[in-house]
């Protein structure tokens, strides 16, 4: 499995599926909420990752549902998917952690002084 | 005609700009999403979702490759060479017939088209060796 830090788009797909399968509308919903309104998934974009991520091995189609005479198909993360994400928190959270413990010991933000 | 059926259909026929094997997977999911995305009365896809999936279809219809059974799945390295040499003989074509006459540029139109089809073989073949295309479904409906 490929160890390149995944793309936000990416990244946001997997948290969405992580509390459980949705369908395509509701991780578009799913990922607004969780970018606080930051990143819109257009359906183009939507499906090419979806189509990549299935193809890697990371989701996996879990049911298909007729609404209103349209099809919903539901997609889970997979095992593989589950800990691709995990490591993924993991390094950010690393990230973020170094950021701002550095902005504490310079809180103004600037050049620090070596 | 109602505004939904409208609508659903304008939205199919920009899905038509992804390769049939891509459509023949996910045409009735993608409408079914951008339905559900759509504002009361809404009759036209919005700018933003045609720029969105134009965008997607086309490296979409190059990584699908040439259709299955055709000569170029069979030969791709000979098709490559051919369209390399084709490619050179079309711009020689339009220089000379550009200097005599604007309709020369036509070649170029050609010469558009070769490119496309000579991009379609190579990311095929990069992508999967002569296998089918990458994104496949491990589950298809």
């Amino acid at each position: 499995m490929s160890k390149r830090p995944v793309h936000e788009t990416t990244f946001l797909i997997l948290t969405a599926l992580a509390a459980g399968s949705q369908h395509g509308y509701g991780i578009i919903t799913d990922v607004a909420e969780i970018s606080d309104r930051r990143v819109k998934l257009g359906a183009g974009t939507l499906y090419a990752a979806l189509d990549r991520l299935t193809g890697e091995g990371l989701i996996e189609v879990d049911r298909e549902e007729i609404v209103d005479s349209r099809l919903r198909r539901y997609y889970r993360l997979t095992a593989g998917g589950a800990q691709r994400l995990a490591t993924e928190a993991t390094r950010l959270r690393s990230n973020a952690d170094a950021a701002m413990s550095r902005l504490r010991i310079n809180p103004i933000g600037g050049m620090a002084e070596t | 005609m109602n505004d939904s059926e409208t609508l659903e259909r304008r939205y199919r026929r920009l899905i038509a700009l992804y390769p049939s094997r891509f459509r023949d997977r996910r045409e009735d999911e993608m409408v079914s999403v951008l339905m559900s995305g759509a504002r009361e009365g809404q009759r036209w896809p919005r700018l933003r979702e045609v720029m969105n999936l134009s965008r997607h279809a086309a490296p979409s219809r190059l990584r699908n490759g040439p259709p299955p059974e055709s000569f170029a799945r069979r030969h791709p390295r000979g098709i490559l060479t051919f369209r390399v040499l084709l490619g050179i003989w079309l711009l020689v074509l339009t220089v000379a017939f550009t200097l005599r006459t604007p309709w020369g540029l036509a070649f170029l139109l050609v010469e558009a088209l070769n490119v496309y089809l000579f991009a379609r073989t190579y990311l095929w073949r990069r992508d999967s060796g002569g296998a089918e295309p990458p994104h496949t479904l491990s589950q298809s409906r």
